[in-house]
């Protein structure tokens, strides 16, 4: 572990062979497929993938927002502090949401509510999930809009969000996830609208945020960038698989699935000179239409008989690196 | 970053004059001279009056080469698309000129106006809207060709089919629709559309962006190739500065309406000079954990264009602040050869 002075022995969140598959009338869509992780207090894990890839099913099933149907979590475990999240009714999930693992999601435009204001929104979710005086209730949650560094609080409480710019909105959002002191907290793109400065201002802010309270952060992204700067740990997925996982150095420096490799090689530097950025061919697969093998191996370059025919077991390259490719038997 | 400089790729546009051959210097084919687009601020319905002025763009000066790409980077509010739609005749300038193979495109007549706008084309951000759902991607194609152009009908279908395999696609996708097509696919469409009349300037307006990171290096090497095999400049608005180093030749970082810092490529990357820039920089994203960065976040948020701040737009903001800052306009200065820098610092 590289954070190993924050990272606990035992994680806070245990992810086993979690299935999440919906009925389309395409058939069968394996959107998640079989992912396994874990993640400690402190520690960051990255989830990267393109679009398609299963990272924001695999986020959705960790909150039980899956809509049930056409969606089911088929089997899996989500072990948060060691207390099975698949076994639990919604009465005693939804106490779980938003108090123990939280969720900021991509658009600050849409999550919040326009016609409420900004403090009653806050409060709402510490009216939830806490169950402390009405009078300190306002108090608690002009604390929290000021941990996010949210300028002139008292004033912002009664601000609706159109009022706010899209990293102000996206600080709020911050702010609510953050009221109950979660233990883990999933960010799903949380950057993708925001400019480059406000990103910059937002990022250091989770990292803030996290040093504090011990937080255990999934960055959910498809930014090598974003994983550079914020992450301990990635996991690669590719067609609701995990392809490849590891430390980010591990990642960054022996990337040990063709897929991973890829994706480093195409994106464009900004320290260095570039002449020509390799570009993988083809598209994702589909799901409903996944090959019978690796379902990379139509733009793998390194492609042999077996990877079209089965798909490869998980191989350990490393202590705390493995990656599910055939080359590496 | 490479020009076409002693390649002879195969050729089908008709312009004879390539970037770097013999030595020379690439042509200027565009120039933009103190352009500037104010939008009125107006109150009341009946009886509106004008109350202020929204400064989108505010005094922009800059070149585009034969053959070269120009990037315009800043943070959303700095008048890079603004800039854009004057460049493409959708908006007119408030002040300033455009001058366009060294003519006054606002000045020229109907004619050379009508030639004006055949030979700058724009490639959008969303491939999902900017191609008509209800056209054949062979008709969208062909569309601009019909339209500017009387040629035979077969002449065209042979045209569409060679835009079509410029820009990787197969002859038979010209009878599908854009719906049929994923993002890359159709952002490929829309460059061939984009190029159906050999243009000589294409605006690609954050080209990449709402592609997926896989598909985004094979769009980025197709209009790198596409660029030498037409001889097009290209305008690239984008925020994204990796992008934009692998993209271009020049870049022009905005900021408020104005040009902060104007310099060839590298020299950019390598010096950055204007705080602004720095920051920049600093804020954007490493390609490797072990990269250490320059810590310098800016604080607070871009400064509305309504009510720019006096002296340097970007002073209030600025971690080398000065006094003088809040009170004169910076002038620009050439630090080194072709790298500008607008800042009381040079």
């Amino acid at each position: 572990m590289i954070n190993g002075t924050q990272a606990t022995d035992q994680p806070i969140l245990e992810v086993k062979d979690l299935r999440t598959y919906f009925q389309t009338r395409w058939g069968t869509v394996k959107a998640v497929d079989g992912v396994s992780f874990d993640l400690h207090r402190g520690e960051t894990l990255g989830l990267v993938g393109e679009s398609g890839s299963g990272k924001s099913v695999t986020m959705l099933s960790l909150m039980q927002l899956i809509p049930i149907p056409p969606g089911r979590i088929v089997s899996g475990e989500i072990l948060l502090d060691g207390e099975n999240l698949l076994e639990l009714t919604e009465d005693q999930m939804s106490k779980v949401r938003g108090s123990q693992i939280a969720l900021i999601i991509q658009d600050p435009m849409t999550s919040l509510n326009p016609v409420f204001s900004i403090g009653n929104q806050v409060m709402e979710a510490i009216k939830i999930h806490q169950d402390i005086p009405r009078k300190s209730v306002w108090e608690k949650a002009l604390d929290v809009l000021r941990k996010v560094n949210i300028p002139a609080a008292e004033t912002r409480m009664r601000d609706y969000p159109h009022q706010m710019s899209g990293g102000m909105r996206q600080r709020v959002v911050g702010a609510i996830s953050i009221s109950c002191q979660p233990s883990v907290l999933i960010a799903d793109e949380p950057t993708t609208s925001l400019d480059v400065t406000i990103q910059a201002q937002y990022l250091k802010l989770l990292k803030e945020l996290q040093r504090e309270s011990n937080l255990g952060l999934i960055f959910i992204t498809h930014d090598f960038g974003i994983v550079a700067k914020m992450c301990d740990k990635v996991a690669v997925m590719y067609a609701g698989k995990i392809v490849e996982q590891g430390t980010v150095r591990d990642i960054f420096n022996h990337p040990s699935h063709p897929y991973t490799e890829a994706l480093l090689a195409s994106v464009p530097k900004l320290e260095e000179d570039v002449d020509r950025l390799y570009s993988i061919e083809g598209q994702p697969p589909a799901l409903h239409d996944l090959p019978p093998g690796c379902p990379f191996a139509p733009r793998c370059p390194y492609v042999m008989e077996q990877c079209r025919e089965e798909y490869p077991p998980v191989f350990q390259v490393d202590e705390a690196h493995s990656a599910a490719c055939w080359r590496l038997a | 970053m490479t020009t076409s400089a002693g390649q002879t790729p195969p050729s089908s546009s008709p312009s004879s004059e390539r970037p770097g051959q013999n030595g020379s210097e690439p042509t200027v084919l565009l120039e933009a001279r103190d352009l500037k687009k104010w939008f009125p601020v107006t109150k009341g319905v009946l009886i509106s009056r004008t109350t202020g002025w929204i400064k989108a763009v505010d005094g922009l000066s800059f070149q585009i080469r034969t053959g070269e790409t120009l990037g315009i980077v800043g943070e959303s509010g700095c008048g890079k698309s603004t800039t854009a739609k004057m460049l493409l005749m959708l908006e007119e300038p408030t002040e300033g000129s455009i001058l366009y193979q060294g003519q006054d495109i606002h000045l020229s007549g109907p004619e050379q106006r009508r030639e004006y706008r055949k030979s700058v084309q724009a490639v959008f951000q969303d491939p999902w809207s900017s191609l008509n759902p209800r056209m054949r991607v062979k008709d969208l194609i062909a569309e601009p060709m019909v339209i500017n152009w009387s040629l035979p009908r077969q002449e065209i279908r042979e045209r569409v089919e060679k835009l079509l395999s410029d820009v990787g696609l197969m002859a038979y996708h010209g009878n599908l629709y854009p719906h049929e097509f994923s993002g890359g696919q159709r952002q490929r469409l829309a460059i061939a559309r984009a190029l159906s009349l050999n243009p000589k300037l294409i605006v690609l307006d954050e080209p990449v962006s709402a592609l997926d990171v896989s598909i985004r290096a094979q769009i980025m090497n197709l209009l790198k190739d596409l660029q030498q095999e037409y001889n097009v400049s290209y305008l690239l608005i984008a925020h994204h500065l990796a992008t934009v180093r692998y993209m271009c030749d020049w870049v022009a970082v905005m900021y408020l309406g104005q040009i902060v810092e104007y310099a060839p490529v590298r020299e950019l990357y390598e010096n950055p000079s204007h705080p602004y820039t720095k920051a920049l920089m600093s804020a954007a994203l490493p390609s490797h954990p072990d990269i250490e960065q320059e810590e310098m976040i800016l604080t607070g948020e871009v400064p509305s264009p309504l009510n720019p701040p006096a002296g340097c737009r970007f002073h209030p903001r600025c971690p080398f602040v000065m006094d003088r800052c809040s009170v004169d306009i910076p002038v620009v200065t050439e630090i080194s050869p072709g790298h500008h820098v607008s800042c009381h610092l040079y």
